[in-house]
Parts: structure tokens; sequence; C-alpha cells
């Protein structure tokens, strides 16, 4: 109660300073989310392609400067473990009517990859497609088009393209995969005369991991093949589709990026707190005298400012939780369609109250060292 | 013969390194049950003296033995201070945003007492000191008498043995300090408290059974008229 009822005696004061961290406890809440959201969906890429590896030209930095030739395909689909092989390739294009470029997939109408798209409206892409696209459901909406309709694409806008499909991408949480469009690796090579870039080798067709230990166990088959890979085709490198993230320090950096800046959101706010619990201790200096002179010890001093900080924080916290969560709210209809999912795990109450308490407990702790190691004469003359 | 309450013996007291020496080498005793009051100039020792007695501070050399304890021997200073020993000070230093008996209860927090309990011996004592009816107030909402008057209730609420007053009355008028002292009085009549009152009031020293002066930092006591 007494450390409640100091804080009060300065409301303004205790405002200012749960309004700090509340703003803090806030973006704490939604940077953690968006990094909660990015695991998520490079934990649905490991299950979707658990069983696949991933072979890129080495040397390219990218699976955009990536090449493999039909030879190497070939060689690969030899290799012991090797179920199949699909190929890929990929281009950014502009589409006539349409702000914004599309990527363009190609893959094989009969490879393992293709049948992991769902087509929710028309038919897949056959062999021999030419000038046949299937969109995904998210392009259908956004662009307004159903089948029959001609996408036309390149810059001159001069290369019409049927949409013959509609289809759901596999991963769920990745509706931006929903905004891209599929043709025939044969339209690929034949019309645009590009080459494939990656190839997907298949150690189990249709595979899909269920858990993280699945995903782990299939890791496992994969390394037991990657070898044989790299043999059969010494200019690629296979790797597993974990090995494959890993390769994308996109979610290493937002993962920095989240812990530095709620570090500095944690640091800033517990300044914060240090700066009003030293503003009441120096307020409260005779205070502390006359209760170090009626026995209370210095432990009960540190206790009464700490508790008084950890209030603040919490204070903070309580406000800053709806706050985040509305960010995060808002974050999650502003870029629904976008390519980073924003996660609302109820985990983040956990970390974001033990944030608070943190901010409190290391904010106050000079307040309350300084106001219990206060001499008591000196304290009851201070002016 | 009984253990003194209180006995102070060769103490100094010197600041700065010596540059200030408040007490040059004082001793003395005060019994128990005895009400003694200690006068001097401004700035001659006697609120040092005042804090070495009250654990507050340390001398530079000698010795204060409480009850018959040396004070320098004692574990927990804390507890002297909250059971053995009251505090009033000129000013009330009461804290503003608890109420009277919240205030008047401070001391008893550190020695574990229930809340329930607190409250009782806090309007228990209110209405000894003629504060019944303001339990609940705030300071504010009280006369400087009966915020002082609340700091006697204050300094008392843990049933201490010595009662230790820096210039009790020095910050209230005539009628109030007149109150204050009968309250004194009726600690050492009723509850048999020894008390040392410093002052610079002449009448206050009157009321005590003996008088000690100091003088730089020299200790002497005042022969009765």
């Amino acid at each position: 109660m007494l450390p409640l009822r100091n804080l009060l005696r300065r409301k303004l004061r205790s405002l200012f300073c749960l309004t700090q961290i509340a703003v803090a406890i806030a973006a704490f809440v939604a940077i953690v989310g968006v990094m909660t959201g990015l695991r998520g969906q490079f934990f649905q890429l490991s299950q979707v392609f658990a069983y696949d590896i991933m072979i890129q030209a080495r040397g390219a930095s990218s699976p955009m400067f990536s090449r493999v030739t039909s030879e190497e395909v070939a060689a690969i689909a030899k290799v012991e473990g090797v179920e199949g092989v699909s190929r890929m390739g990929f281009y950014v294009t502009l589409a006539k009517g349409r702000p914004q470029p599309i990527t363009m997939i190609a893959l094989e109408p009969e490879g393992d990859l293709l049948r992991r798209y769902e087509i929710l409206q028309g038919r897949t892409l056959q062999p021999g497609d030419g000038h046949k696209v299937l969109i995904g459901e998210l392009m259908a909406e956004q662009d307004g088009l159903k089948l029959g309709d001609q996408l036309v694409l390149g810059y001159d806008g001069d290369q019409a393209c049927e949409v013959v499909g509609i289809f759901k991408p596999p991963l769920k949480d990745v509706p931006f995969l929903g905004g891209q469009a599929i043709m025939s690796m044969d339209h690929y090579q034949g019309f645009y005369k590009l080459k494939p870039q990656l190839a997907v080798a298949h150690t189990k067709l249709g595979g899909r991991a269920d858990g993280p230990r699945e995903v782990y166990a299939a890791r496992d088959r994969c390394l037991k093949v990657i070898p044989g890979i790299n043999e059969a085709a010494p200019r690629q490198k296979a790797r597993t589709i974990i090995d494959f993230l890993d390769s994308f320090k996109q979610a290493e950096i937002v993962d920095s990026f989240a812990w530095a800046i709620s570090l500095l959101a944690a640091f800033v706010s517990a300044i914060g707190v240090t700066n009003t619990m030293l503003m009441s201790v120096f307020d409260r200096t005779r205070e502390i005298g006359l209760l170090r002179a009626i026995g209370w010890s210095r432990l009960r001093i540190v206790g009464m400012i700490q508790s008084e900080g950890v209030l603040l924080a919490i204070g903070g916290g309580l406000l800053g939780l709806p706050v985040g969560y509305l960010l995060i709210f808002l974050s999650r209809f502003l870029i629904k369609h976008g390519w980073l999912q924003v996660s609302l795990d109820p985990l983040l109450y956990v970390a974001a109250v033990g944030f608070a308490l943190f901010v409190g407990v290391v904010g106050s702790i000079y307040p309350a060292v300084r106001a219990a190691l206060l001499p008591p004469t000196e304290a009851l003359r201070y002016e | 013969m009984s253990k003194p309450a209180i006995r102070g013996v060769d103490l100094v007291k010197h600041y700065e390194g010596g540059l200030v020496k408040a007490l040059n080498g004082v001793s003395f005793e005060v019994q128990a049950g005895e009400q003694i009051a200690i006068t001097g100039p401004s700035g001659s020792g006697k609120t040092t003296l005042l804090h070495l007695v009250g654990a507050l501070d340390v001398p530079t050399s000698g010795r204060i033995e409480i009850l018959g304890e040396d004070v320098a021997q004692v574990r927990d200073l804390n507890q002297l201070r909250s059971k053995t020993l009251g505090f009033v000070f000129q000013l009330h230093h009461l804290i503003p945003n608890l109420k009277l008996w919240e205030n008047v209860a401070l001391p008893a927090h550190p020695l574990g007492v229930s809340r329930r309990e607190r409250r009782k011996r806090a309007v228990a004592l209110l209405d000894a000191v003629g504060l019944g009816p303001r339990v609940d107030f705030l300071p504010v909402k009280c006369s400087g008498g009966e915020r002082q008057r609340a700091a006697v209730a204050r300094a008392l609420v843990n049933d201490p043995q010595i009662l230790l007053a820096d210039e009790p009355t020095g910050s209230v008028d005539l009628a109030t300090g007149e109150k204050i002292l009968e309250l004194f009085a009726w600690a050492n009549q009723e509850r048999g408290v020894t008390s040392v009152t410093i002052t610079h009031n002449p009448a206050v020293a009157d009321r005590a059974d003996r008088t000690l002066r100091i003088v730089d930092g020299l200790l002497a006591e005042v022969p009765r008229a």
C-alpha cells in the first residue's frame, strides 16, 4: 500500500514514467510479434520442404543468380535416395494494369513441387502448356482475375497468358505466395529463353513433416543423400531446407534487430524509472531519514523503493500490452497479404510482464540503494 | 543499584577529520524513569549527543550503553531503534500521504505487527494524546500542534523505554508546547518512560528532573535553584 501511495503523491511524474514504460512494452510486444511471425513462416517452409534438398549453383549468392542444367538434373535423379527431381525458375515481371510486379515461378507440370499447390478453380498446368498460367488466390482477388482472363506480362505488355487455374499456396501463413503466378517450365525455357535456376531433389515424393521432430528426422535423411548429389553435380551445392533457410540472413537480422530495439527500449525505460525514483528519493530524503530513525532497516527501505519501481513498471506493462496488441492487430490488418505475418502468441504476455519486471527492478536499484545508504542523521537535516 | 537506562562514557565526536569537534569527552548517566533536559547554545553538540544516544550515529571514541548494553555491540540497531527508543523531532516528519494512525503505526512495521494490531495501538495512542477524532485524517488536515502530538504518539507506539526528543516544542506555540510536555509527563508516569529532551526553552528544562548543559562539546549538570 505504501509504495502505491508514494507513487500517487506525484501523479503526473508517475504517469509520465508509466507512459514511457508503456511505449517500451508496446514496442517490445510488436517487435517480438514480428519476430515470432517470421520464425513461424520459416518453420512452415521447413515442414513443407522437409524431405527436399535444395540444389543451387556453387558461388551463387542467391537463387536468382543460380543455374542448373538438364544434364545435372539427370545425374542428380540417379543418386541413391532421390525419388524425383524438380526444376524451378523464377523471374520478376510487370503485368498490364498492375502497379506492383509479379513473381513468376516456372515449374514442371509433372513435377512434385506443382502438386503441392492446391487448385481452387480450373485446372493445373499440363505438359506443352504455352501462354497459360496459374495464379494465386490473392492475385485473383486483388486484380479481379478469373479463369479464362488474360494476364498481360512484360514491360511492353506484349506477352498475354491465359489464366487456367487459381491456386492456394502450400504455406498458409505466407499469403504473399498467393500473389504469385506459375507457368510451365517448357514455356519459361521456350518462350522466355530462360534457364531453370534451382533443382529440388525429393527424398520422399509429396513428403511433408508434421512437427519439429519429423522435420529433423527428414533432415537427417536428406543429409545422407547430399554427398551423392554433390558428387553427381559438382558445380552445384545441395542443402537441406533448414540449411537453405539458414543461408537467408533475414531471420537472423530481424532477430538481432528485435533484440537490439527491445534492449534499447528496456534501457530507456529503465533510465526513466531510475530518474523518477531518484527524484522521488530526493523529495523524500527526510522521510527516509525518519524511517531509518524509527527502526526501518536498509533492506526494508530498498524493498519500498524497489516496490515502487516495480509497480510503475507493471502499470506501464498493463498499459503497454494492449497498445502493443493493438499495433499487432493493426499491422495484421494493414499487411494482411504482405510478406510478413505478425504472430499473436499468448506467451508474449509472459515475456512482456517479464520485460516490465526487469525494467522496474533494474531501474530502481540505484535509487533504492542510494536511499538505503543515506545516513539518517544527514537525511533528517536535509533541506 | 540497577543499571542506568543510558550511560555515555567519554564520548567524543569529531567531524571533517577532526576540524569540527562536536563532543569532547562527554560522560553522563540517566537512570530509568528519569526525565532529563539538555540545554546549550546552538552548535554546542546537543543534537549530536542525542543522535549518538539514539544509535543514529557512532562516536569517534567512547561508548554509549542503553539499558546496560554497549550500543557498539548491538547486532540489530534497527530493532533497538524501533523497540527500545522513541524519537520526537523538532519537525513532526509525518508522511503526508499517510493517515495519522498510519503515521503513528510506522515504527511497528519492522516488528512484523499485523495491520489490525498496528491500527489498534495507533488509535489508542492517538486517543491518549487527544487526537481520537483525527485518526483517519491526513496530516495536511491537522494543525501544527496536532501533528506534533501525533509525532509523540508515533514515538510511543512500540512502548519504548526511552524517549529522545530534539526540541519537541520548538516549532509549536506555547499552549501546544505545554500539551506536548504534558504528554511526556504522562508517558513517564503511566509507562515509566525515561526521557531525554533537548531544548532551548528554560520552561521545558524546568519540568525535567535534571538539566544538563552542554557547551563547546562538554557536558555539565545545571544545579537547581
